[in-house]
């Protein structure tokens, strides 16, 4: 290690991860602006400044994003970069910005604002980390940094038991997956005797696949598959969606599984480039690929099926964004660029149309509604305008064009279907997500159908809150705007992925 | 300025416009529609002057410098459709002046339309008629001019109908549209010919437009109908489309009727410039017609039909007692004239008396309508009468203009345009007879204009007698407003002095339009012919004033007492002919429409007896097919899809029952997860 560490300046690793330096000192300056300031200002006041700052410390990251980085790595893959890197960085830093925007919109902030934010913040380091990793033990630490940060998060409202119940099943259920990690990974160095995903591609090169190394890669692969919710690792899903604080649901919902997809396609593709087997139809081979394809497979049935008895709206969507992960999966199972580029557009794009929706979940909850089906009833007359962006939205998910998650789910299946070979199996989970889009239609439309057609059992309009509504409708807008006009982005996106 | 041209298209385009922003406009900004429209005409007026300084002159006799723009329009398989515009001397007159008598109508309309309800959709469709009017004069594309010819068609349907609650207005909108139409399907065979045979519809196209030498020389030589050339066929064709429009013999029918519409449509429209644009066709299309030795068979059937239709219109004319519709067979008559001087004089002749009939014709339109204004909407000229103290404003002004119709010698610009025609017609090589229908013409002119003004403006008024006769109240003739009498006094000076371009003194007006170096000419007035012709025709015109004094003057005649002098004169039978138009509607009526209906109740036997048993059967086939199918569909389909429905709701149930929210169960099935997996990988695959 101390090799390592001379090979590159401090300078060099100071430009690499200046995003995340500003991101750890504006969690620090909210710690600290919170302390001097908790109790002379008012908690709603204080609340909204910390979260400008927070806002402006993504902004500041962002804007070195755009502006200042170079490509490459250092400390054998420790901090890595390229123009993939950043354009997922951004969407984080996007997503991340909105959930904080959706704070903003609470009326009357739960305490502890300053931790809250900071540990928002240090989530977002972690998703950085993850994103710009190429090493085990730097994936393992960014993975725990995000995860840890979240079950915090997921439990933050402490006077509710349900959540510190809640809290204890992610933790507990993360916990596990995290040992799993930790053991597949120590497994993979033990086989290898590298840590740097490619160092560890350079030393498997022309090995036969060895037992211990597969059981090393299935067992990384349930931390994965933790992270982003597939099936059967998704179990946390639907209580941390009903529970957690909406920003906090908004933000393992979005930025998390965007971050933990960017890294699972670089684990499998960048260090174990030689072991995904095939999933040619029958004549299958053993290898990551049929993992995964199993995996994803499962996600959409499961996620699909487990969706259609909900009654409740966030228990739903979290069901639903298990089929999400499903379908994404398809993107890293096909070998060329257009897939993990696929997968991460398609999840950057669904997460704004889910934070979309948490935002209007959370103005339905403001107005004294719990978030089942009867929440929604009736929405189309008590506000025809947040109506018509929760149309938008729920259409986009639910893969309807012109809107965006059309796009990226017809992206999704062109970029599996132009593998080389056509392999049978990826045009089965293809067919697979078709069937289960349109199965995932009957809830999508029942959603519509209790905004639209039903008759109000509340009356009254919707009181909602600038934040809420720019929010709301900015949402709107990019599902369409994006939708109709999503040329520059999406070639951005292939070209970054193909570099 | 070579990129004036590319931008020209803005001066149909603002009305066009215009006429956009009024379909929109709320009903009530009355003021601000009219000024909207007022404002857009006349910045294309302005950008018409423009161009009329930037058009190139040229010296040379008979080389005619052109400006065009042509662009892609679309492209169809590896044919490319171009369209584009032009700029040259002939349609550059035409542009000042339309803009110029649009922009007057325009501003007289808000006097004139005032109480209207429908105010707002008057002037959108006023602009809609001049931006396709003015489309059709810049157009390089004979298509591009025949869908303006097409949508000026429109407009004068809209603003003939315009007050349609009237059985009357109904139909005569009906009746022009579908006469025009009829003219319009020559010239739109005339034109697929033309496609046909030149290749493009382009006029000019660096040497490769249908009106240029290499097309012509093909097409002159390609054989037509009835032993014509193609040329002179097409240009029949075409021909036949400008007599529609431009109200020739037979097809002038429409024009009278025309009068329905309000006032000052009938003078912007139907005198000025839409009548007129059969007129230009015929100058645009000139190459083909004069192409050398060839066409001659289309230009003596031009001279004919105008020589007939001058004559006709004049004779009718005489004998009519609706203001409006006296002046509708004057416009007949000197559209005929402009044929005439097409057919034997070429384009600077005809154009010379478009433009100057243009001007008082329009004056006199509203000068018509100053005065029906003032008369409280009565038309019929037998009880007006007088009106030269009521009305002194109007009176010296459509004076002026009934002056210029009639030719009156030296100072009136009608003379100078006039004698041109007759000039060409008494050297045409072909027959002496339109010549002298053309004299004969010019006299009845004088006549009937002479009767129209001592009916309606000497004498004493009788505007009275009508409304005691009819029970309302009386009413006294007042003078219009000052919006309607600042354009008569406009066009009154322009009546006068609009002659002065083309004397044959200064004949600026044929070299600006044909080329050639402009030079005073001081003898050519008492050159021979022109002499004898110049004493002839006035002399003819003072008498036909003459006469119409003698016989019209109030001195000696009162209308509503007396029976019309030349119903006296003229042996029985004569006048009424006259008065009922030769009869020609009725004509019509027995014989074509006639035919028609005869054709349309066989087309409802045909279809009674014949189509509609057969739909019965095809409908019977479709219900037996579509029965078969919704059995399919409910029993096989849908009941297919509801059990897996159904299913899937199971399986629902099932899946959901299973995530029970036991953090053991959870932890493991993560925990089979793992070991189903790694045994996947570790023993299977068929390898």
């Amino acid at each position: 290690m101390n090799q390592l560490i001379q090979a590159a300046t401090h300078g060099d690793i100071l430009k690499l991860t200046a995003p995340e330096c500003i991101l750890v000192v504006t969690a620090l300056v909210a710690l600290a602006v919170s302390f001097a300031f908790n109790g002379r200002m008012e908690a709603l006041r204080l609340s909204r400044t910390l979260s400008w700052l927070s806002i402006l410390g993504l902004g500041l990251a962002s804007g070195v994003l755009l502006f200042n980085q170079p490509a490459g790595d250092v400390l054998g893959g420790l901090f890595y970069t390229n123009d993939a890197c950043r354009m997922v960085k951004l969407g984080i830093a996007a997503l991340g910005a909105a959930s904080i925007w959706l704070h903003m919109g609470n009326q009357r902030p739960f305490p502890h604002q300053g931790e809250f934010h900071a540990l928002l913040l240090l989530a977002m380091v972690g998703m950085f980390l993850l994103v710009g990793a190429d090493h085990l033990l730097m994936i393992f630490v960014a993975l725990e940094l995000t995860a840890l940060s979240l079950y915090i998060l997921t439990g933050f409202e402490k006077s509710k038991p349900v959540a510190t119940q809640t809290a204890l099943k992610y933790f507990l259920i993360g916990g596990v997956s995290a040992a799993f990690v930790l053991y597949g990974f120590s497994l993979i160095y033990g086989m290898t005797g590298y840590l740097s995903l490619s160092d560890i591609q350079v030393a498997l090169t022309g090995k036969p696949t060895d037992p211990l190394l597969a059981m090393g890669l299935v067992m990384s692969l349930i931390g994965f598959g933790f992270k982003i919710a597939a099936a059967p690792f998704h179990m946390w899903a639907p209580d941390v969606y009903q529970v957690a604080p909406t920003p906090v649901a908004s933000l393992i919902a979005s930025a998390s599984k965007v971050a933990g997809f960017f890294v699972l396609g670089r684990f499998l593709w960048g260090g174990f480039g030689g072991f995904e087997g095939s999933i040619h139809g029958w004549h299958w081979s053993a290898g990551w690929m049929v993992v995964l394809g199993l995996l994803a497979c499962l996600s959409m049935i499961i996620g699909n099926l487990a969706a259609l008895k909900q009654s409740n709206i966030r228990r739903l969507l979290a069901y639903s964004a298990v089929a999400h992960s499903g379908y994404a999966l398809l993107g890293i199972l096909s070998p060329s660029s257009s897939g993990p580029a696929s997968a991460a557009f398609y999840m950057i794009t669904y997460g704004v149309s889910i934070i979309g929706v948490f935002g209007l979940l959370h103005v339905l909850s403001q107005n004294g509604q719990a978030s089942d089906w009867r929440a929604l009833e009736g929405l189309r007359h008590r506000s025809p305008w947040l109506a018509a962006c929760f149309m938008l939205l729920v259409l986009s998910m639910a893969g309807i064009p012109p809107l965006i998650g059309f796009l990226g789910k017809f992206n999704l299946f062109i970029s599996a279907l132009k593998t080389s070979g056509n392999p049978l199996g990826l045009i089965l989970l293809v067919a697979l997500a078709l069937g289960a889009s349109a199965v995932s239609l009957y809830y999508y439309l029942g959603m519509l159908k209790a905004a639209f057609c039903k008759d109000a059992t509340q009356t009254g309009t919707i009181e909602a809150n600038g934040y809420q509504i720019s929010l709301i409708i900015t949402t709107a807008l990019i599902t369409i705007l994006l939708g109709v006009f999503p040329g520059t982005l999406l070639a951005r996106f292939m070209e970054a992925f193909a570099s | 300025m070579n990129d004036l041209i590319s931008y020209i298209w803005l001066i149909p385009g603002l009305p066009i416009l215009a006429a956009l922003a009024l379909t929109f406009w709320p009903v009530d900004k009355r003021q601000g529609a009219s000024w909207l429209a007022i404002v857009a005409m006349a910045l294309s007026f302005v950008m018409s002057l423009f161009a009329f300084g930037a058009v190139p002159r040229s010296a040379e006799e008979g080389a005619v410098t052109r400006l065009v723009h042509n662009f892609n329009w679309f492209d169809v398989g590896t044919t490319s459709m171009r369209i584009g515009w032009i700029l040259d001397p002939l349609n550059v007159v035409m542009l000042v002046m339309v803009t110029f008598v649009s922009l007057l109508v325009f501003i007289y309309s808000m006097g004139y339309m005032e109480k209207d309800p429908r105010f707002v959709r008057f002037y959108a469709f006023l602009s809609l008629f001049a931006g396709a009017m003015l489309g059709l004069l810049i157009a390089n594309h004979l298509l591009i001019l025949f869908m303006c010819w097409e949508v000026v068609g429109l407009a004068s349907y809209l603003l003939i109908g315009f007050w349609f609650q009237k059985p009357s207005a109904a139909a005569a909108c009906k009746k022009a549209f579908i006469t025009t139409r009829i003219g319009d399907l020559g010239l739109f065979i005339g034109m697929v010919w033309l496609y046909g045979e030149a290749g493009s519809l382009l006029f000019y196209d660096a040497g490769q437009g249908c009106l240029e030498a290499s097309s012509l020389r093909w097409i002159a030589s390609a054989p037509g109908m009835a032993g014509m050339t193609a040329a002179a066929t097409i240009g029949c064709l075409l021909f036949f489309g400008a007599m529609g429009k431009s109200g020739q013999f037979p097809l002038h029918v429409w024009l009278p009727d025309a009068m329905e519409g309000p006032t000052p449509v009938s003078a912007l429209i139907h005198a000025a410039t839409m009548v007129a644009a059969g007129v230009f066709l015929m100058a645009r299309v000139h190459p083909l017609l004069a192409y050398s030795g060839t066409g001659t068979q289309a230009l003596s059937l031009i001279t004919w039909v105008g020589a007939i239709t001058a004559l006709i219109g004049a004779l009718v004319a005489c004998a009519q007692n609706d203001l409006k519709r006296i002046l509708a067979f004057s416009t007949i008559s000197q559209l005929g004239y402009m044929m005439l001087g097409l057919g034997t004089g070429g384009v600077a002749v005809a154009m010379f008396h478009l433009i100057t009939h243009a001007f008082f014709k329009a004056l006199l339109f509203l000068g018509a309508g100053s005065v029906i204004h003032g008369c409280h909407d009565e038309q019929d000229i037998r009880y007006m009468g007088g009106l030269r103290k009521a009305m002194p404003v109007t009176f010296a002004t459509y004076g002026i203009g009934m002056l210029a119709l009639a030719g009156f010698p030296l100072v009136t610009s009608g003379f100078w345009s006039k004698d041109e025609i007759l000039h060409a017609a008494a050297h045409w090589h072909g027959h002496p007879a339109p010549f002298l229908m053309a004299l004969a013409g010019a006299f009845l002119t004088a006549f009937y204009m002479t009767r129209q003004m001592c009916h309606v403006f000497f004498g004493k008024n009788r505007l009275q007698q009508r409304e005691n006769a009819t029970g309302e109240h009386p009413v006294i003739p007042h003078e219009s407003p000052a919006s309607m009498l600042m354009p008569l006094r406009i066009l009154a000076g322009l009546a006068i002095v609009a002659g002065f371009v083309g004397t044959p003194i200064f004949p600026w007006f044929r070299t600006f339009l044909e080329g050639g170096v402009l030079d005073w000419h001081w003898t050519a007035l008492f050159h021979g012919s022109t002499f004898g012709l110049l004493v002839g025709s006035s002399a003819l015109v003072i008498g036909g004033l003459v006469a119409g004094w003698w016989f019209y003057s109030s001195l000696v005649f009162d209308p509503l007492r007396d029976q019309d002098p030349l119903d006296e004169k003229l042996p029985s039978g004569w006048f009424s002919t006259l008065r009922a138009k030769f009869y020609l509607d009725e004509f019509y009526e027995s014989t074509v429409i006639e035919g028609a209906r005869l054709l349309a109740n066989g087309a409802a036997w045909f279809e009674r007896h014949f189509m509609i048993p057969m739909m019965q059967v095809v409908a019977l086939g479709t219900r037996v097919v579509s029965w078969i199918s919704r059995f399919w569909d409910e029993w096989v389909i849908n009941a297919g899809f509801d059990r897996g429905c159904k299913g899937i709701q199971n399986q629902a149930e099932r899946v959901s029952n299973a995530h029970t929210g036991r953090i053991q169960l959870y932890l493991q099935v993560v925990a089979l997860g793992f070991v189903v997996l790694t045994i996947i990988w570790i023993w299977g695959g068929g390898r």
